[in-house]
């Protein structure tokens, strides 16, 4: 096992209108990135309670990616505004109580953004291979 | 706003204040009045919803023991217009409960008249218990000794931690209607109360209360020096507290004997969901996902996700804890819940620029935004 090279796992949370479309197109557009991504579709990232990024991470996922429209293409309007302050919220209650934050990002990749996506999700594999394992996934007492 | 300082006419403080809040019921201002009343046990005092002015005897607005959070009950009270006006007493870290509630539309505020009283601390309901089974007078103890401000607890007994790193020992009537005030008042001899213009009017013209405008700076003087030596403590209690919790080890220790009861969040008056996720089946799981993550960790701790119960509510409702430190109150096993959400909270707190239970017309924070902002914050410079 030593010798097998350490693939993170991450959990996206994508909205349905663009990242998840997004997604789709870097699929259909055959854009290559690393499979240890698993898709969670939403309707809207500001639909995205923080309780799913925890249970994730507490659960053991490398990484959490919640991905939404680009400022002013919401498609509710503003849910990802509203998501970016939750995730903000988040990541002030992981840095107090010394969680990793890199471990949650929030992005904005459109439906045309294919290329975009692929590239952000090796750039994610990337960090999350230097930044290692998540130690919460040997953690039983949580 | 309008002062006024009155000679007793009664025999007590609490005397006075009967009388004062019987002319109240009786008259059109109120409909009735919400007061804390000495229990038939004798040894607490719990919020009674009064009709009847005969049964104002034995109440005491300033009882140090708060077995329950005011603004829970007054969210049940007013979650729907109760078609007449309530007054509720209520002590400064209720107050500030309410005006949350009330921006999360659990309360109607229009049906409320709310008295706040001065705050010289509280003792967990077990100790009040126990001071008063032994023949001790707490409430008549703690107001003697609030005229010169050094309020200090009975020797049997501490007040409760959040009492002690508490910064709003008392209000001013921007969120209420009315305040009595008994920081620098000498109780024995005199009642200090301050209202808005309106209500002063109201209460003079229905001879309920005269505002003669004399003040009390003595009051100001004293509620600004318990709060800067509160707000120390503060920084010196979560200071220490934050550096324990740091790690998820230190996460590990501080919820070691969690039991998942959920007292704290039942008790919290800022979870107010009625459907809470954690009372509903959503993370009631199967006995094979169970036994699948035991696998793939090679155990796991039941029942399950204690840590996210906790992270969870934290990022529920720390933008508007009020740090009143009813989940302290209610942990069977002495879990410091309120350090940790105070320690947390300040910093979310201070990321939003959002003061909680300060103002009625600043928006909750999870109910607003603005196009360009915490980008830093949310991890997305540069992206």
């Amino acid at each position: 096992m030593s010798d097998t090279k350490f693939e993170p796992r991450i959990v996206g949370f994508l909205c349905h209108w663009c990242t998840y479309t997004g997604a789709d197109l870097a699929g259909t557009t055959r854009q290559q990135y690393p499979a240890g991504i698993r898709i969670i579709h939403l309707m809207c990232s500001g639909a995205i309670d923080v309780v799913y990024v925890l249970k994730s991470l507490l659960d053991g996922a490398d990484g959490v990616l919640i991905g939404g429209c680009h400022p002013g293409d919401c498609h509710y309007q503003t849910g990802n505004l509203k998501a970016r302050r939750r995730i903000a919220l988040l990541r002030s209650v992981m840095e107090t109580l010394g969680l990793d934050q890199e471990r949650v990002w929030l992005r904005w990749i459109s439906a045309s953004e294919g290329r975009l996506f692929a590239e952000t999700i090796r750039e994610y594999d990337g960090a999350l291979q230097s930044q290692g394992k998540n130690p919460l996934a040997d953690e039983w007492d949580l | 706003m309008k002062t006024t300082v009155i000679d007793l006419s009664c025999d007590s403080f609490n005397g006075e204040i009967e009388a004062f809040l019987t002319r109240l019921l009786e008259s059109d201002l109120v409909g009735s009045l919400l007061v804390p009343k000495q229990t038939t046990g004798g040894d607490n005092y719990v919020h009674a919803l009064i009709k009847n002015p005969a049964l104002l005897a034995d109440t005491d607005i300033g009882a140090p023991v708060m077995p329950v959070q005011a603004a829970r009950i007054i969210s049940n009270l007013t979650f729907r217009d109760p078609g007449e006006k309530i007054g509720v007493v209520v002590r400064p870290c209720e107050a500030r409960a309410l005006v949350e509630l009330t921006k999360f539309k659990q309360i109607t505020r229009d049906s409320l008249l709310i008295i706040a009283v001065d705050c010289l601390g509280t003792y967990e309901p077990k100790d009040f218990s126990a001071l008063c089974k032994a023949g001790k007078t707490p409430a008549l103890d703690l107001r003697k000794q609030a005229a010169t401000g050094a309020c200090s607890p009975d020797d049997a007994a501490p007040f409760r931690s959040s009492c002690e790193i508490c910064e709003y020992p008392a209000l001013d009537t921007s969120v209420v209607d009315l305040v009595v005030g008994l920081w620098g008042v000498d109780t024995e001899k005199q009642l200090y109360v301050e209202a808005g213009d309106d209500l002063a009017a109201a209460l003079s013209e229905k001879s309920i209360l005269e505002f003669n405008d004399q003040e009390n700076t003595k009051r100001q003087e004293i509620i600004a020096s318990v709060k800067a030596d509160r707000t120390k403590s503060c920084e010196q209690v979560l200071g220490d507290f934050s550096s324990k919790v740091n790690s998820i080890k230190g996460i590990q220790e501080l919820l070691s004997t969690c039991m998942r009861c959920h007292n704290c969040m039942i008790n919290c008056p800022i979870c107010y969901c009625r459907e809470c996720v954690f009372r509903s089946p959503t993370f009631e799981h199967t006995p094979d996902q169970y036994l699948g993550w035991a696998k793939d960790k090679g155990a796991i701790r039941m029942p399950a996700n204690t840590v996210m119960f906790h992270l969870t509510r934290l990022n529920h409702m720390v933008i508007s804890c009020i740090g009143c430190g009813m989940c302290d109150t209610a942990c069977p096993n002495d879990i410091p819940v309120m350090s940790l959400f105070r320690t947390v909270g300040r910093n979310a707190q201070k990321m939003m620029e959002y003061v909680p239970g300060h103002s009625y017309d600043e928006p909750a924070p999870a109910t607003t935004f603005q196009d360009t902002e915490l980008v830093t914050e949310a991890g997305m410079s540069g992206h």
